[in-house]
């Protein structure tokens, strides 16, 4: 991607970001039930939302790599996949610092969105492993795209099973009616997915052109 | 530091440590990937210059 590119890109999700950050410090209303903690929400719920999107795209474009067989969409899941990683670190991290002021614990092992979120990152944080395991740059490629798919149906699987779970705690941000949130708090929630989807974009973008680069630089160096 | 933990209250507390969490992420991220791309360019420099290139 031209850098010119990149950087309108990181422009506009530093702006949106600043937006949505401004939104939720100054305009958002505080919670009549959870007070101010619900704040975390805008920020912890698109983490979640884009990271688990951002798994589900990495399983489509492992599905282009076996199909074409063209190398750079093994590389956009790779990185897809790593930048998904990150958030979802975020997300458990985020989550954790939620559950101790509301529920007075860091974690809670029978709330079904939790486990299956842990379960999900716990998934991925293998794809690292099973891919630099293999040395043939080929085999390696193919592998970790049918670990991509695989892991990737799983998501969407995972997360209708979680929302018919019957023993549920965990707060629901976007119900099945389109929402229970007022007004000023779905924009300000909107917003912030936005922004974390562009900045998702954005370093997606600036990882992927670094790779181009190393790579190039390879090829360079072998000729 | 004590003050302004003083100053917040427990739930501001929570607020204020998630979105640090989410900034140091992001932070830790870019600065990887800089320290990355400092070095692939220097490399690059360092081939441009074993060739005999010009620098574009």
């Amino acid at each position: 991607m031209p850098a010119r590119r990149i950087s309108s890109l990181a422009l506009t999700a530093a702006a949106t970001l600043a937006a949505g950050l401004s939104l939720v410090f100054f305009y958002a209303p505080v919670d009549a039930d959870q007070g101010v903690i619900q704040k975390i929400f805008y920020i912890h719920v698109p983490m979640a939302i884009v990271a688990l999107c951002g798994f589900i795209a990495a399983a489509g474009m492992a599905i282009c790599h076996l199909r074409t067989g063209d190398r750079q969409w093994d590389v956009r899941a790779y990185v897809t996949i790593h930048l998904s990683i990150i958030l979802a670190v975020g997300v458990l991290v985020t989550g954790a610092i939620w559950a101790r002021g509301s529920w007075g614990h860091w974690w809670v092992w029978n709330e079904p969105a939790l486990v299956s979120f842990l379960i999900v990152f716990l998934l991925y944080c293998t794809y690292q492993p099973l891919r630099f395991a293999i040395e043939n740059p080929e085999r390696q490629a193919r592998y970790a795209s049918v670990f991509a798919i695989i892991a990737g149906a799983f998501v969407p699987v995972n997360f209708v099973v979680v929302r018919l779970a019957q023993a549920y705690t965990h707060p629901r941000v976007l119900g099945t009616t389109g929402g229970n949130m007022p007004g000023a708090m779905r924009l300000t929630f909107l917003v912030c997915l936005g922004a974390i989807a562009l900045l998702f974009a954005t370093l997606w973008a600036l990882e992927l052109t670094a790779k181009e680069a190393a790579a190039r630089m390879r090829r360079r160096v072998v000729r | 530091m004590t003050a302004l933990a003083v100053a917040l209250e427990a739930g501001d507390r929570y607020v204020a440590a998630a979105y640090v969490v989410f900034v140091a992420l992001i932070v830790v991220y870019v600065a990887i990937m800089a320290a990355k791309l400092t070095r692939i360019q220097r490399a690059l420099e360092t081939l441009r210059d074993d060739r005999g290139e010009p620098e574009r």
